[in-house]
């Protein structure tokens, strides 16, 4: 039995964990899915759907990467799907480490880092000549804020994407990034029109698979609520020239918006996206895909089907206080990683 | 000669036609009269042709049919669902 281990899971703030699950036992119900994830208020911990879940610590620092080794080992994982973008950051650091414990589909960190942040992904397609909305980088440690792009603007950053009315408001956010202790940030036009994103899987820059939707409605941080699956012929070229151009492996989302007759790329995700759930019923099941690329990578998969539709939604649990219990157990000891990492090297 | 855009997906559901284009995403609905013309564009017509067919179904002034014909055949365009040569 493949036994796979699936990190974020919390649903509610959009991260695509537990919908990848859903998508994997949709195409083998013998798959032994083990979740992991920062937190026990994180809705998908208590999915029956994972046969267990473990903790990870907080940090993506080196620690992260020793308690997955060690999770990967301690739970027999066959594999590892990320589903964060800093997760595949620090992951693809420490790629050849891991791979000693448990298989993944990422890309080399040489790779990643061409588009590892809001910013670096900025420069590398204007060093491509791909099109953008027009956009600043803004140091924030200047005082300075020359910014002619009229408002509202997007402020893009790892800690979220913000919409700013007027000049005070981008102040604040700008300030608010510089407290946290960013360096610099993405200021970018707000491009009124339609919006498009294509998920992907792809082995060394070739695109094996592929889902791309419609926006219909948005949720206020701009994540996908309802989305159509449809063929833009124009945002395939576009994704395929540049996932081509990075000689991308593995999951990768890529954004756009359409205005009048010009097409803009607007972000990039380094991992299956929150509506990933739409792929295996567009007859494209994106992380049974990746699955099966990790054993035999030259599996291709079919044409999506357009058309379908996914509404997006909350759904309310009612908890077993005994298994919340269990999770309070596994989640609260910061020190897990540590006590079995001299056990294991003893 | 009017052309409908290829890549359309049509489904009937009672006395409407919805149009999905599945290159924008974008769904239309037509009601019966407008599925009417919708047909005979795909079948080739011309607005005059269209013209004459919708004088003898409905009966109605002339004047009345071919400001509905331009509306309709205006937003159609505007909508990128057909071309005109």
């Amino acid at each position: 039995m493949t036994r796979i281990g699936i990190t974020s899971l919390n649903s509610i703030l959009g991260a695509p964990g537990l919908a990848v699950a859903k998508c994997l036992k949709m195409a083998d119900e013998n798959l032994d899915l083990i979740g992991l994830d920062y937190t026990p208020s994180s809705p998908g911990v208590f999915d029956p759907i994972f046969s267990k879940v473990r903790a990870l610590p907080p940090s993506l620092t080196y620690e992260y990467i020793r308690a997955l080794k060690l999770i990967a080992e301690e739970e027999n994982l066959d594999v590892l799907i990320p589903n964060t973008d800093p997760e595949v950051v620090v992951i693809s650091r420490y790629l050849e480490e891991l791979r000693d414990s448990v298989k993944l589909l990422i890309p080399s960190y040489s790779v990643v880092e061409k588009v590892k942040d809001k910013v670096s992904a900025e420069r590398y397609m204007r060093e491509k000549k791909i099109k953008t909305p027009k956009s600043y980088i803004v140091d924030l440690k200047s005082q300075k804020l020359d910014i002619d792009l009229g408002y509202p603007v997007l402020v893009k950053s790892e800690e979220g994407v913000f919409s700013c009315i007027n000049k005070e408001e981008l102040r604040i956010c700008l300030k608010r990034l510089r407290i946290f202790g960013f360096k610099n940030a993405l200021v970018q036009e707000y491009v009124e029109g339609d919006e498009y994103s294509i998920a992907s899987v792809a082995i060394d820059g070739e695109i094996r698979g592929w889902v791309m939707q419609k926006k219909l409605a948005l949720s206020d941080f701009g994540s996908t609520l309802m989305g159509v699956t449809v063929n833009n012929e124009r945002v395939l070229r576009i994704a395929e020239d540049v996932i081509r151009g990075l000689r991308w492996t593995g999951p990768l989302e890529i954004e756009f918006r359409s205005a009048g007759e010009e097409l803009f790329l607007t972000d990039f995700n380094l991992r299956f996206p929150a509506w990933i759930y739409l792929s295996p019923f567009a007859g494209v099941n994106l992380p049974y895909l990746l699955l099966r690329l990790i054993y035999d990578n030259s599996v291709k998969a079919a044409m999506q089907k357009v058309g379908v539709i996914i509404l997006r939604t909350i759904e309310d649990k009612i908890i077993d206080f005994r298994k919340l219990g269990e999770l309070i157990m596994e989640f609260s000891s910061p020190k897990l990683f540590l006590s079995h990492k001299k056990k294991s090297s003893s | 000669m009017m052309r409908v855009k290829p890549k359309l997906r049509e489904d009937h559901m009672q006395d409407a036609l919805y149009i999905f284009d599945e290159e924008t995403g974008y769904i239309f609905e037509l009601n019966s009269t407008a599925a009417l013309i919708w047909d005979m564009i795909k079948e080739g017509l011309s607005e005059e042709e269209i013209f004459k067919k919708l004088r003898e179904i409905f009966g109605e002034d002339d004047s009345k049919i071919m400001s509905d014909l331009d509306n309709f055949i205006r937003k159609l365009l505007e909508y990128h669902l057909i071309t005109k040569e």
